[in-house]
């Protein structure tokens, strides 16, 4: 297969006479490679292209026509009024379409051919021009695999920049060079066309300079493409590769590695293609199947689905999501709503592009042939889009950054957009879109976009297809727009400051007037004017008077409406010629000022080269005087000679004239041309106006019901907080009630021991009153018995655990659980401490009730311990089992009767006359007198009850059997006493049989004497007078008496 | 239980036991057992003295002297090796935290199983 010849396509306007010059200047006559030109002319303009070109390269130049084939070597120039296109190899040409409100892009349907035929061996290039047509072409190319460049100022050629400027925008340009550094470039690549392809590295090496290259990109631009897919990565790191002239993939790395600007270009390389129509096929079936739907869920007739894109660059997005919704609005069957598409970037230029609407046919080639077919027209250089399609969208330059966001908005495709833009401008822009959307609203991101960081206000709907729901929730502060975007973002190439720029032009044309009118004075030293191309006057010299003069109405500096009688015509002329061959004209004028006399003027028009941004012209006047030296030579003539001569002369003047005038009329052709031209630009500059208005009519209302809701927003807010107030209120209500209610008396106590605040109930323990807030509690005297309350406090404060302590009143009519706590702020600072009393005075009795049993239990025990010793010894000491039974239930009965006398005493304490008189009561007499007591009242102990009880038992027992008591007329007498902390009792017998002092040595008085030594550490002696018997009792009262015990 | 007249001759043990005619059964029953028996006291002090005084092989402790605990006296015992046996009316749980080694009779008791027990130590 033979290698096709390698194709420069070279798109230019306005100012591309000079880009052409310098570019074929520099260009080798042998490079081996063709050249097509195609200029974006008014179609009816005669170009002389050919012929100037041919005068700078000497390649072959010539018009193309159809069937023309690439040769090496050759320029091909398109002419003017036709649309030129590559069809494998071969060149076609068709007359333009008659349909002038279309727009007419040659440069872009030419390169959108070349982009189909023949992109891998082919270079285009936009060179100076107005307007933007090439940039889609050029788009085009690139994604097809094209090299593309584009002309910048190198500081000497004055050109117009538009178009270059509108191609450099759109990210597709691999080198942005000057016009005569274009060949170098252009050789070098051509020549490295032939050379080794990635295809034959090794696929390991290649996989590790894949990752190297990710890992530098991620590092360098901050975005991760390790997820891209290898052969698309590969194929754009071998552009740029083939681009720069790098041969190796180790050595590109290092190009990367040095510097950031090759990082960016791959970067972009990497992105091109964002804004094809339906890119990512996937993200788009399944935004038709679930998304789309779900914007129409609820909408009626009267309701608007509103779609806002931002950053849409040429509109491929816009368009392809207005081509879903309108396949959507099909299938409904009743009123379906409006649907409207607000498609925003920030890059006028690609504004214009998307509002035109006409598409270079590769960039629509994946989509369906239905959709295209039912979408877009074909036209001879692409498509346009449908105006179904078109009405649904509306475009107009937006900041993402800089201007309010939309509103209401029920989906927001922004995607490839977010990449470009840095942590701290998503941070911004994200809840921006947030805040566009309405409830529900969906937002569509790019492939490696996520909302990462701002899960709360976005949930993910479809994770792989970058699909994200509005959160419910306020918005977050919009950040004040100030910024504009940062770095790596293509939409700001070029925004230079128009003030700085008018100040250079002005110095400039400055230095140029001083050169201008130097060289006059030297030269012609004739009245002069300077210039601009389109004959506005920039500068007048004296004695122009002649010549120019004001024009009538408004006033004019234009050179032509102020020419004199005659010169008009002639000076548009002449000046005409010096803008197209940029050389010096001369042109001779007759004026007839007046009948008779006429003068011969001379027009001199040449262009002042300079540097600046304008071309300026000078115009020198110069007064011929007529007839003069030929009048002379006229004299000396012969009449024939003269006649004829003057019919040949005649004849040749209007020979002239009629030339001239021919001339003038083509000239006028022409400006009534571009005259019209400029008309339909205006009108089309018109329309976008009024586009625009509507949009800002648009976002006027939008900010309008911004307000609305924020004012809607700020009312709820209020009632919000007003009801918190409330509750708050009654939350505090409540605690106070609480407080009162629970009877817990409670004292907060800050770091110094101060009262802060207290419940109702602390009352009862500390004479508070509120007044006492911010008293020292120390300073209040309270009930408790508790004087360590102030170090515990200190201790809690110091050791941050928490004391509880049983505390009782000083009168032990009740008692409380103290717990001390740390008293924490909500943030947890420590900040005093809070001191509770819970009255647990029940608990407290209650415990000594259990204390009671467990005693009881223990005496029972105890008492049953004493009977079974009672009944073992009165058993021992009994002679019958008679005798036995009577001994051992008497002393059984006396027990129980001091029991008796003891349980009616609560336990506690008895009277010593009481047991005396209860022992001694089954044996008194009718009228009591033969038993007498006498002595002080003696509280007993419990224990010297019992031993006492069970002596006077024995005692009496012995009286009835043997004693005083056994007969009538005996009589006892006990008598005691208490002195000195000595007690003493007496048992003294009369008037009973007298005693037998052996009888008394039973076991009853073994059991007194070991009673009364043993428990209460007294001495008994009986002694046995024939009265009766008499028994002294001598015992320290500190065992017997009762004591009231303090609780502990 | 017939036991050989004299099996605790020469054998002395301390009482402490603040109910007398519980103290006079014990002291009769180790009396017929040939023991002599030091006290009986009634009182935490007297038994006290006694206990780190006198010379004795064993003793019988009430726990509960008037309200007092008779723990000192044990500790004193424990000290000086010499066995012991409390007596109680509140069961095992009158040994106070740290003492479940302490042997523990409850009231009431059969005097005569008291002496068994002290005949027993004393074998060993």
């Amino acid at each position: 297969m033979t290698k096709p010849v390698q194709l420069v396509a070279i798109g230019a306007s306005a100012g591309g006479i000079e880009a052409f010059r310098n570019f074929f200047g520099a260009m080798p006559a042998d490079s081996g490679m063709a050249f097509v030109v195609v200029l974006h002319l008014s179609p009816h303009a005669k170009s002389l292209l050919p012929e100037i070109i041919g005068r700078w390269t000497s390649m072959t130049v010539a018009e193309a026509k159809t069937g023309d084939v690439l040769r090496p070597n050759h320029v091909l120039v398109v002419p003017a009024a036709v649309t030129a296109c590559l069809r494998k190899g071969i060149l076609h040409l068709e007359p333009m379409e008659k349909d002038a409100a279309r727009p007419h892009n040659p440069i872009d349907a030419f390169f959108d051919s070349v982009a189909a035929d023949q992109a891998k061996s082919s270079i285009g290039i936009i060179m100076s021009g107005t307007g933007h047509d090439g940039s889609l072409g050029l788009k085009a190319l690139k994604l097809a695999g094209g090299v593309t460049m584009a002309q910048v100022s190198d500081g000497s050629v004055p050109e117009h920049s538009g178009m270059p400027d509108s191609a450099i925008a759109t990210g597709f340009v691999d080198l942005a060079v000057g016009a005569d550094e274009m060949p170098a470039h252009i050789i070098a690549i051509a020549r490295r066309t032939g050379e080794p392809s990635l295809a034959e590295v090794s696929a390991h090496d290649i996989d590790r300079a894949r990752l190297r290259i990710c890992a530098i990109l991620l590092e360098q631009v901050g975005h991760d493409f390790s997820q891209y897919k290898d052969k698309t990565f590969l194929r754009r790191v071998e552009r740029r590769m083939h681009v720069l002239g790098e041969t190796s993939l180790d050595g590109y790395i290092n190009r990367i590695e040095l510097g950031r600007d090759e990082a960016l270009m791959l970067f972009r390389d990497l992105l091109i293609g964002v804004t094809q129509f339906f890119r990512d096929q996937a993200t788009f079936d399944a935004m038709e199947k679930t998304v789309i739907p779900r914007l129409f869920e609820g909408k009626g007739m009267a309701d608007t689905v509103r779609v806002w894109v931002p950053g849409c660059a040429t509109g491929e997005e816009a368009y392809s999501l207005a081509i879903l919704l309108r396949e959507h609005l099909d299938t409904l069957e009743d009123t379906p709503p409006r649907v409207q598409i607000f498609a925003t970037d920030i890059d006028g230029s690609a504004i214009e592009n998307a509002r035109a609407g006409l598409y270079p046919a590769t960039l629509l080639d994946k989509m369906r042939p239905s959709r295209r077919a039912r979408f877009f027209t074909a036209v001879t250089n692409g498509y346009t889009v449908n105006k179904e399609i078109r009405d649904l969208c509306t475009f107009s330059p937006h900041s993402l950054v800089r201007d309010p966001p939309f509103s209401r908005m029920d989906l927001v495709s922004c995607r490839n957009l977010l990449i470009y833009m840095d942590n701290d401008l998503q941070a911004s822009v994200i809840p921006c879109f947030h805040y566009a959307l309405v409830k529900g609203g969906i937002l569509l991101l790019g492939s490696s976009e996520t909302v990462v960081r701002h899960e709360a206000l976005f949930s993910p709907l479809d994770k792989e297809h970058r699909i994200f729901e509005r959160r419910e929730g306020p918005t977050p502060t919009l950040r004040a727009p100030t910024r504009a975007l940062a770095n790596g973002a293509p939409l700001l190439l070029t925004q230079a400051s128009a003030a700085t720029e008018s100040a250079t032009a002005r110095r400039e044309r400055t230095r140029v007037l001083d050169r201008a009118s130097g060289r006059v004075l030297e030269r012609f030293a004739a009245p002069y004017a300077v210039v601009t191309a389109e004959g506005e006057l920039l500068h007048y010299s004296s004695r122009l008077g002649n010549f120019l003069q004001p024009a009538l109405g408004a006033p004019s500096r234009s050179v032509f409406d102020m020419a004199r009688l005659g010169l008009n015509l002639p000076l548009r002329a002449a000046l005409r010629t010096a803008v197209t061959t940029g050389r010096p004209v001369e042109h001779g004028v007759t004026i007839h000022a007046a009948p008779g006399a006429s003068r011969h003027v001379t027009l001199t028009v040449e262009s002042l080269a300079a540097g600046g941004t304008e071309q300026c012209f000078l115009i020198v006047f110069k007064t011929t005087e007529p007839g003069g030296g030929a009048a002379d030579g006229d004299a000396s003539r012969t009449g024939a000679e003269l006649a004829s001569s003057d019919s040949v002369a005649l004849i040749a003047r209007m020979d002239g004239e009629m030339q001239l005038a021919r001339d003038e009329l083509q000239t006028l052709a022409e400006e009534h041309d571009s005259a019209l031209e400029e008309v339909r630009s205006a009108n089309e500059e018109l329309h976008s106006v009024n586009e625009e208005l509507q949009s800002s009519n648009e976002e006027l209302e939008t900010s309008k019901e911004e307000m609305q809701s924020i004012n809607e927003e700020l009312q709820t807010v209020n009632s919000q907080l007003g009801n918190k107030i409330d509750e708050v209120d009654r939350a505090n209500g409540d605690l106070k009630h609480l407080f009162e209610s629970t009877s817990v008396a409670t004292i907060f106590l800050d770091e110094h021991f101060i009262i802060r605040s207290f419940t109702p109930e602390v009352a009862n323990i500390y004479n508070l009153i509120p007044g006492d807030r911010g008293r020292s509690l120390g300073d209040i005297v309270g009930v408790l018995d508790y004087d360590g309350l102030r170090a515990d406090v200190a201790r809690v404060l110091d050791t941050m655990q928490p004391v509880e302590r049983r505390v009782s009143r000083r009168d032990r009519t009740a008692h409380y659980l103290c717990r001390i706590n740390l008293y924490r702020s909500p943030a947890g600072v420590v900040e005093g401490t809070l001191v509770t009393f819970v009255e647990v005075t029940s608990l407290v009795r209650v415990e000594s009730q259990q204390l009671l049993i467990d005693e009881l239990n223990h005496r029972v025990k105890n008492m049953l311990a004493v009977v079974l010793s009672l009944a073992t010894q009165s058993a021992n000491g009994a002679v019958s089992l008679d005798s036995f039974q009577v001994a051992f239930r008497g002393r059984l009965e006396a027990l129980s009767s001091t029991y008796g006398l003891l349980s009616q005493g609560g336990w506690i304490s008895v009277e010593l006359a009481d047991i005396v008189r209860e022992e001694l009561r089954p044996f008194l007499a009718v009228d009591g007198l033969n038993v007498v007591l006498q002595g002080p009242s003696l509280a007993l102990n419990t224990n010297a009850a019992l031993v006492l009880g069970m002596v006077v038992h024995e005692l009496a027992t012995n009286a009835v059997k043997y004693g005083a008591l056994s007969g009538p007329g005996g009589r006892v007498d006990i008598v005691w006493d208490c002195v000195a902390g000595r007690f003493t009792l007496d048992w003294n017998e009369s008037g009973g049989p007298a005693p037998a002092a052996s009888a008394c040595k039973g076991f009853g008085t073994t059991l007194i004497g070991r009673s009364i030594e043993h428990e209460l550490e007294g001495q008994v002696s009986f002694r046995f007078p024939p009265e009766g018997l008499r028994m002294h009792v001598e015992a320290p009262l500190e065992h017997m008496a009762h004591r009231p015990k303090v609780v502990a | 239980m017939i036991i050989a007249a004299g099996i605790l001759a020469g054998r002395r043990i301390l009482v402490v036991e603040d109910q007398f005619v519980i103290a006079m059964d014990l002291e009769r029953v180790l009396r017929l057992a040939g023991g002599e028996v030091i006290g009986p006291v009634a009182r935490l002090k007297p038994a006290m003295v006694l206990a780190q005084n006198e010379q004795f092989d064993f003793a019988v402790l009430d726990v509960n002297l008037f309200g007092e605990k008779v723990f000192p006296v044990a500790d004193i015992l424990e000290l000086r090796a010499i066995p012991f046996l409390l007596t109680t009316g509140y069961g095992e749980s009158a040994v106070p935290e740290g003492r479940q080694g302490w042997r523990v009779m409850g009231k009431p008791y059969d005097p005569d199983k008291v002496r068994d027990q002290i005949i027993a130590t004393l074998r060993n």
